[in-house]
């Protein structure tokens, strides 16, 4: 582990002399302030609760507390109509509705709408504090049953809720795929054709610290300007950390999907500039699946088949909820098992070239 | 220590091969040369025994111990290697090229300073190698192949390129490092360095060794002694060589008697004398 450690020491101090660490990070803060300010921003919005109270339950409860504890509170969110509501949520995606009605067997009826990305769990949790609530406040008539809440989840919402996302945003994956994700590739065969241009890897190899280790010191740093790159790209654009844990989980996967083609192409070059031309090629390959992501209409089933596809859409999925989590774990799924056999395969080929060529 | 039986290696995994049944032994302690011109096979016999090349066929046994496969970490923690062509990483110190290097190995390493000290780059530990002369980061190569403290070294031409006073320095650490007991396996073409320094010597020519001994065994068998003469001839000073031999005796004083002789050395064979006879080949 310590030597590890060391190595990752050396390619880190190495990366940052040939400056190719700091291009990274600052290319990727230009591209954040590009998004930022020369791209529409967004308008963020707060949280809000559209009520529509036909029983005067509410503003009972907003007078006891008022009188209580000698605050002040005002309510802007009270509606007449469901219309209304629907109206506000679709003009706040993080806003949803109660209407509160007097009930047939109950007291109180309550109905929750929420927006369509919102989860099953999240809806489950919702009629449960509505249920706890309804509860306290009348306690002689015990629990109310499950009848008493419905939670609705409007769909009909669904359509053009992407449209809404500013486009600053909407292209935040395809750029996090190339500047992030696709980095892995060109930068192992740099580091790779570097090493092996300048015959330092011949050092390293009679040196007890095994191919594996200098492998793998070199996906770390990798790893690790990756989480910076893709920290000073997203948090800014996406005003905060909203979905940033399993967005870089895809990154990181993505990350090491390309270093392991970078090691495979390294193994057959000497050079880094030799095999440039294939960098590209396969480049413009990955970036496919991005033609889907903007026009689903382009969605051919051999699509599919390029690993960055599952990169593009989990980032999406991750990026803008909408009850679409599957995509971000089926997306990871398919990347780990696509590096685990790549990691696996390159590491293999390129032990065996190095070993060949003396 | 080191015995190796008909070694070959084919680059191309075919009938040609680079190294083409090669046999010798390696005392412990012993510096044991391998000379011959350019892609006569040193190198790639250096490259299989130190585990940069895959042991296609042959025999390699260090400490009665046959190996097999690749080396294990083991065998990489006792061994340095010089190479030929200084490989820094070139936009480190010359120190952190060191401590970099040391950090490497399981075992206990030489203080990075002090290494530095012994190849004369104390002063320059702290500047970034890309900024040295080729000779330079030679010696930085040459300083990391000794920092684990190896008892097995292996040195590719270390004197290339380096200034007489220079070389001298690094020929004296190859000795001082012999006398603690170090096995040293050196490849090169410079037969005066080999001479010098190795106890044998092999001449391999087309991967085949052609000849095994000490210099001074291989001049004796091969070589003959000769005598240079020089004299005044119509007021200009000229020289002769002749043999020293029995035969060469009658010769040698007749042609004092009618010369008008100035100076008169004796000299032995050169190594590079030797290998020419041997080979019909130069050492370029």
């Amino acid at each position: 582990m310590k030597k590890i450690l060391n190595l990752f020491k050396k390619d880190v101090l190495l990366g940052i002399k040939d400056v190719f660490i700091l291009l990274e990070i600052g290319f990727a803060i230009v591209i954040m302030l590009l998004l930022i300010f020369v791209f529409p921003k967004d308008i963020e919005r707060d949280a809000m609760v559209y009520i529509q109270d036909e029983t005067g339950l509410v503003q009972s409860i907003i007078d006891q507390f008022s009188e209580n504890e000698e605050i002040n509170m005002e309510f802007d969110a009270f509606v007449e109509t469901r219309k209304e509501i629907i109206d506000g949520m679709t003009k706040n995606r993080n806003a949803m509705g109660v209407i509160i009605s007097k009930g047939d067997e109950t007291l109180y009826k309550t109905e929750m709408l929420v927006q369509p990305y919102t989860t099953d769990a999240m809806m489950k949790y919702v009629e449960i504090e509505m249920e706890d609530l309804l509860s306290m406040m009348h306690p002689p008539m015990g629990a109310y049953p499950l009848s008493a809440h419905s939670v609705v989840r409007l769909s009909s919402l669904q359509e053009g809720l992407k449209d809404d996302i500013p486009f600053n945003r909407r292209i935040l994956p395809p750029i996090i795929l190339m500047m992030v994700g696709i980095l892995g590739m060109f930068a192992m065969v740099s580091l790779i054709g570097q090493e092996r241009a300048d015959a330092t890897i011949r050092a390293f190899r009679v040196t007890p610290t095994g191919m594996i280790g200098f492998l793998l010191s070199k996906n770390l740093m990798l790893l690790a300007v990756s989480v910076v790159t893709f920290s000073i790209l997203y948090v800014p654009v996406m005003g905060g950390f909203a979905g940033y844990l399993p967005a870089l989980m895809i990154t990181a996967l993505t990350v090491i999907f390309g270093s392991a083609i970078g090691t495979f192409l390294g193994s057959f070059f000497d050079n880094p500039m030799a095999s440039m031309g294939y960098v590209i090629l396969l480049m413009m390959l990955l970036s496919l699946p991005a033609i889907s992501l903007f026009a689903p209409v382009f969605s051919p089933a051999w699509l599919k088949f390029i690993p960055t596809y599952h990169t593009l859409f989990g980032l999406d999925a991750a990026m803008f909820p909408d009850n679409n989590a599957h995509i971000i774990w089926q997306g990871a799924g398919i990347l780990a098992a696509i590096d685990l056999v790549l990691i696996t395969l390159s590491g293999w080929v390129f032990v065996n070239r190095i070993r060949k060529e003396g | 220590m080191i015995e190796v039986k008909n070694l070959f290696h084919s680059y191309e995994k075919n009938d040609e091969h680079a190294v083409d049944g090669v046999s010798f032994d390696i005392k412990k302690g012993e510096i044991f040369g391998f000379l011959g011109p350019s892609g006569a096979g040193k190198s790639t016999t250096q490259g299989i025994l130190a585990g940069l090349l895959e042991l296609q066929k042959g025999e390699i046994i260090i400490d009665e111990e046959a190996r097999e496969g690749h080396p294990n970490k083991a065998f990489f923690n006792r061994i340095g290697v010089g190479f030929e062509r200084p490989n820094v990483y070139k936009k480190l110190t010359a120190m952190d090229n060191l401590k970099f290097h040391a950090s490497l190995y399981d075992g206990e390493t030489e203080d990075p300073m002090t290494v530095l000290e012994r190849v004369g780059l104390k002063d320059e530990a702290k500047k970034k190698a890309g900024a040295f002369s080729k000779g330079m980061m030679q010696r930085i190569g040459f300083a990391r192949s000794m920092i684990n403290k190896p008892d097995i070294w292996f040195l590719d031409e270390p004197t290339m390129g380096l200034d007489p006073t220079t070389a001298n320095s690094i020929k004296k650490i190859i000795k001082e490092k012999q006398k603690e007991g170090t096995t040293i396996f050196l490849t090169t073409h410079n037969m005066f360095a080999a001479d010098e320094l190795c106890d044998r010597v092999a001449f391999i020519v087309d991967g085949k060794i052609v000849a095994m001994d000490s210099p001074k065994n291989l001049k004796l068998k091969y070589g003959k002694p000769t005598v240079t003469v020089e004299y005044l001839e119509n007021g200009k000073l000229e020289s002769a060589s002749m043999g020293m031999g029995e035969k060469d005796k009658s010769k040698l004083e007749k042609f004092i008697a009618e010369h008008d002789v100035k100076t008169i050395h004796s000299g032995e064979p050169t190594l590079e004398e030797i290998f020419i006879k041997l080979t019909g080949r130069g050492l370029e």
